[in-house]
């Protein structure tokens, strides 16, 4: 019974007051991570069936995080599917790899605006989605560890890299942009 | 260069991420090294790019009831038939209500009924929130004057935590388009919510009962309304309701 989807209305209640007033972080994290509308809408839809089914094990409390990780897990599985559209990203690899001097990052003073949505989409889903989580949705890491289902030292290291890649991707695309406007 | 500052701590520095001792351990040392000063600066440089620059995507305004109509025991609810009744109070109380107007449809109570149901799904919703009391404090002498200017009758507090119900706290909620004060007591891990408003415009149906698995018990007296609604059983709600009202009404 425990894991089970609601059984009772007051379930059917409680689930749609716990994560119905999330959809809009559900589906803006789905976009991201998507970069497509109607596979967002899919994945997010797909996301709350799957919520649903397993509000049993919802332990109350913000349901924003609870959501966002079943969210993320359709998304992944969504994009594994479809892998011949997105090649694997090795930015896992890199986990390893201690936390970045804060010194490395030299952010451009002046970025051009459109130039940031542009940097955004080649990145690795996950730089992307961590970036999103903290930059876009205003999570905080304890809230993103629990999202990721990974360490907060984890968070702060992934975060700390995807501001860099984010910074070079920003530097080679205002380099193009300066050599065609020559 | 890092200087000799732990790896990502000034990145936790510039997202707000420290306690405050942390805090003003990094801002004395950036105070004297230009460096760290600057790595600070671009960081935050980066949190602000992102967070002005980013879109954020909004849900498509049919995606609410797409979610809804998919959900298995939330298909056959229809919104539209209890629009009317609770045009603040949103879907989520108007969809709990409709439910339980179903079954309580052989009752002869009429519109008062619903005051219970509005009752059971505030209670719900004061659960699943994070906002079950706007003044938390379990001292009477606090929660009472809170109450004070923001509504025009006078909710009894009174403590019960010798009767083993402790004072958690209060807030204001709305019945039936009526503002009215909710006292949160506490049994062990659960909560108690009772409502309490002015008798004037009609009262709820007295006397205890059983809805969708929650207890409520209702009564009035001195002019006033009060329901608990709680998901305790009803011998011990009704253990509460006694002791309240001693207290109360001496």
């Amino acid at each position: 019974m425990d894991e089970s989807a609601p059984d009772s209305i007051v379930g059917s209640v409680a689930f749609e007051q716990a994560l119905l007033p999330h959809r809009d972080a559900a589906y803006n994290l789905a976009r991201w991570l998507m970069r497509h509308d109607h596979d967002a809408e899919d994945c997010v839809q797909d996301a709350y069936l799957r919520a649903y089914q397993a509000f049993g094990r919802f332990r109350g409390g913000d349901g924003r995080p609870w959501l966002l990780t079943i969210v993320r897990n359709v998304c992944y599985s969504r994009l594994r599917q479809n892998r011949h559209e997105e090649p694997p990203v090795p930015f896992d690899e890199l986990e390893q790899e201690a936390i970045p001097a804060a010194a490395e990052l030299s952010w451009p003073q002046a970025v051009a605006r459109e130039l940031l949505p542009q940097a955004m989409e080649k990145l690795p889903t996950e730089a992307r989605e961590i970036l999103v989580l903290h930059g876009v949705e205003g999570c905080a890491y304890k809230e993103i560890a629990v999202i990721l289902d990974i360490p907060v030292g984890t968070v702060m290291s992934r975060l700390a890299r995807a501001r860099l890649k984010l910074q070079r991707e920003l530097q080679q695309l205002s380099q193009k942009d300066l050599s065609h406007g020559l | 260069m890092d200087c000799d500052q732990p790896r990502g701590l000034l990145q936790a520095y510039a997202d707000g991420e420290l306690d405050l001792v942390r805090q003003l351990e990094v801002e004395a040392h950036l105070s004297g090294c230009p460096a760290c000063r600057h790595a600070v600066e671009n960081l935050r440089a980066c949190r602000g790019a992102l967070r002005e620059g980013l879109p954020r995507y909004a849900a498509p305004a049919h995606l609410a009831d797409k979610i809804r109509a998919a959900l298995p025991a939330a298909a056959p609810v229809r919104r539209a038939r209890v629009v009317n009744f609770w045009p603040r109070a949103g879907w989520v109380s108007a969809l709990a209500a409709t439910l339980v107007l179903g079954i309580f449809i052989g009752l002869q109570h009429g519109q008062t009924t619903n005051l219970l149901d509005e009752a059971l799904a505030s209670h719900t919703r004061s659960l699943m929130q994070s906002h079950l009391m706007d003044v938390v404090s379990t001292d009477q002498h606090t929660v009472k004057p809170w109450f004070e200017g923001k509504i025009n009758f006078a909710p009894p507090v009174v403590d019960l935590s010798s009767d083993g119900f402790p004072l958690v706290g209060g807030r204001l909620d709305e019945l039936n388009h009526q503002t009215v004060a909710a006292l949160v007591y506490g049994r062990r891990k659960h909560f108690i919510n009772l409502f309490v408003w002015p008798s004037a415009s009609g009262s709820p149906p007295v006397g205890a009962t059983e809805l969708s698995g929650y207890q409520i018990n209702s009564w009035t007296q001195s002019g006033l309304n009060f329901i608990a609604v709680s998901e305790i059983s009803q011998s011990e709600l009704t253990e509460f309701v006694k002791a309240y009202r001693d207290q109360a009404h001496p």
